[in-house]
């Protein structure tokens, strides 16, 4: 069995004016198992966003190595192969936006995988149907709202039916409702398909549902783990310039206002249950 | 700098199959000095509303009062709007143009004609308020950098500029939360301290709640309510029929209220106040047994 993603070694360094080498990441060593959820978090410019194009074969390793369900990301050969596989929907939707229509804008992928007509229209339609976007089918894409660009961008994503799918910030300008129906989707795909997910993001609530966690600073890996290990411990949240979930928040404020809540708790209704049990045993 | 908008309608692409109203006959009067929350759903208007403010879009109809410039379809915009009213823009890379970022932040500042040092003074010290090391990111192309560092550059230009009124939309989207709460605590200080009226456009209800005095909430183009926080996150019909939630805490709020005898008369909005709220209600329960 392949690993969905392996860095061994992995250091990158992009060319700054000058022709210096600036590493963005610099030894990473991280498996990510097929159908394993995995939450990349850290602070801004600490190499996120360079692990996700490395997935994603969009830049080669200056050190080390990058495999993808066994297709090592520096063999030319098999790009098309990889390609297949993994998709990523980036921060910025502008970049990935095509066509001259939504609709082909969604087949773009598809289309490229020479997938049998009936095919990309089936999988088109069921995007943009979970994506919320069937009624915006003909519509230019660079002439919608930020949130709506941001849609059309995981809708081409999951048209690729990828084993592979990295979302980074992918849901950063989306709704709340849309955030959790984009969110609802990617899980579903996640179990039934056993979709690979590697998740970019800086809302920590939104890595709850993680199986691991894993913290990236400066280029390096800091900390990984599943996340209630992680999140137990605030204070190393903080050193390491992050937040935590304002659920957790507020149990450490009530914790420190002498109420005795387990640090298990880390989503809204745990807390809710933790303080209806304290309640009627008060 | 008070804002009036009168009778707002904005149409995309006029003329076109596929002109559709974006705004419909919204009104509503900002005074000088407040800070306003923008919410609404994803295409609901609020990056086409705030583009009426410093003239970058007009009215279809209608007409929009900034101090006193007047906006009516077809006016002309007088250049120094854009200094007096900075926009940040939902995605950053629809900003930044220059080689450099130095060059990019002083953008504005140089074409006031400030004096050189002053200039570069005024660079530096909006760099460092974003969190960003001068030294190690002036010479730097800002399109090289990372998606947060885009956005923070993306602010720096527009604080550099000092404007009397700051339109932000969806500024902390990409921040990590260092650089979020940095953000928050300097956009509040100009607003208290230097009177500045800003305007905040966001998907995330804990923010305005925390920093907002009054919120509009946009549905479909129209101005569905209007008020202070704490009325608007009371209404929930209107929310959930616009596509709008409440702020984690008021919904931890309302959950917990179910049990609580008797329950709370406000939802707290923010997480202090919701700690406090429990607190108070468990030591009194306990002194009462
Ligand atoms: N195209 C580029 N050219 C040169 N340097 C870059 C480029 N893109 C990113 N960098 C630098 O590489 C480092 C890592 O950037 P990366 O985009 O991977 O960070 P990130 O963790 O995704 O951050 P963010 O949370 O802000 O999105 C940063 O120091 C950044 O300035
Ligand atoms: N440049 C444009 N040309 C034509 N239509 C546009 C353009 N920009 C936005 N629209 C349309 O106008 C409506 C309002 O868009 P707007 O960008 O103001 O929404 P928004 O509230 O900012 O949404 P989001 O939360 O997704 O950023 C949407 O239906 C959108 O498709
Ligand atoms: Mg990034
Ligand atoms: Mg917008």
């Amino acid at each position: 069995m392949h690993a969905a993603v392996a860095y061994e070694g992995v250091g990158y360094a992009y060319p700054d004016g000058d022709g210096q080498p600036m590493w963005a990441v610099r030894g990473v060593t991280l498996t990510v198992a097929c159908g394993e959820w995995v939450a990349l978090v850290g602070p801004n410019g600490s190499g996120k966003s360079t692990l996700a194009k490395l997935a994603a074969g969009l830049l080669v390793p200056t050190e080390g190595k990058v495999t993808v369900c066994g297709i090592p990301t520096d063999d030319e050969s098999r790009i098309g192969e990889l390609r297949s596989r993994v998709a990523v929907v980036f921060q910025n939707p502008d970049n990935q936006l095509v066509a001259p229509t939504v609709e082909e804008d969604v087949a773009f992928g598809p289309e490229n995988l020479g997938l049998a007509p009936e095919e990309i229209r089936r999988r088109v339609d069921e995007a943009l149907r979970v994506t919320g976007l069937s009624a915006l089918r003909d519509a230019p894409p660079h002439r919608l709202s930020g949130g709506q660009k941001q849609r059309v961008a995981i809708a081409g994503a999951l048209a690729m039916h990828p084993e592979v799918l990295v979302l980074d910030e992918a849901t950063a300008m989306l709704d709340p409702q849309g955030r959790r129906e984009v969110w609802a989707t990617v899980r579903r795909l996640h179990r039934e398909r056993g979709m690979t997910v590697l998740f970019i993001t800086h809302r920590l609530e939104e890595t709850l549902a993680a199986d691991r966690v894993v913290v990236v600073a400066d280029g390096r890996l800091v900390a990984s783990g599943p996340p209630r290990e992680v999140y137990a411990d605030p204070g190393r949240l903080e050193a390491l310039g992050l937040d935590v979930p304002p659920v957790v928040a507020l149990r450490e404020r009530l914790i420190r206002r002498g109420l005795p809540l387990s640090r298990d708790v880390v989503t809204r209704d745990e807390l809710v249950t933790a303080l209806w049990r304290l309640w009627s045993t008060a | 700098m008070e804002i009036v908008v009168d009778g707002l309608t904005h149409v995309y692409d006029v003329g076109t199959p596929f002109a559709r109203p974006a705004l419909r006959e919204v009104t509503f009067h900002l005074p000088a000095g407040s800070f306003v929350g923008i919410i609404g759903a994803t295409g609901s208007g609020k990056s086409t509303l705030i583009q009426h403010f410093n003239g970058l879009l007009l009215p279809t109809v209608g007409e929009v009062r900034v101090g006193d410039v007047t906006l009516r379809p077809g006016s002309r915009v007088p250049p120094t709007l854009r200094q007096r009213v900075g926009l940040v823009f939902q995605y950053p890379e629809h900003q930044l143009f220059a080689e450099t970022v130095e060059e990019d932040v002083a953008y504005g500042p140089r074409n006031f004609g400030w004096p050189e040092d002053l200039v570069r003074q005024r660079v530096r010290e909006a760099l460092e308020a974003v969190g960003l090391d001068p030294d190690r990111v002036a010479r730097r192309s800002p399109f090289a950098l990372s998606g947060g560092e885009k956005r923070r550059v993306a602010l720096a230009g527009v604080l550099a500029a000092q404007p009397e009124v700051l339109v932000l939309d969806e500024p902390t989207a990409g921040l990590d939360p260092r650089g979020r709460n940095q953000l928050v605590a300097l956009i509040r200080q100009l607003h208290r301290e230097e009177g500045m009226t800003v305007i905040w456009v966001t998907h995330t209800m804990e923010e305005v709640a925390e920093l907002a005095d009054r919120l509009l909430v946009l549905q479909e183009g129209r101005l569905v309510l209007e008020g202070s926080p704490a009325e608007v996150f009371s209404r929930r019909d209107v929310l959930q029929q616009a596509g709008v939630e409440v702020p984690e805490p008021a919904a931890v709020a309302a959950e917990v209220s179910r049990f609580l005898d008797p329950p709370f008369a406000e939802m707290p909005l923010t997480v202090e106040a919701l700690a406090e709220a429990i607190a108070d209600r468990f030591a009194r329960r306990r002194g009462r047994r």
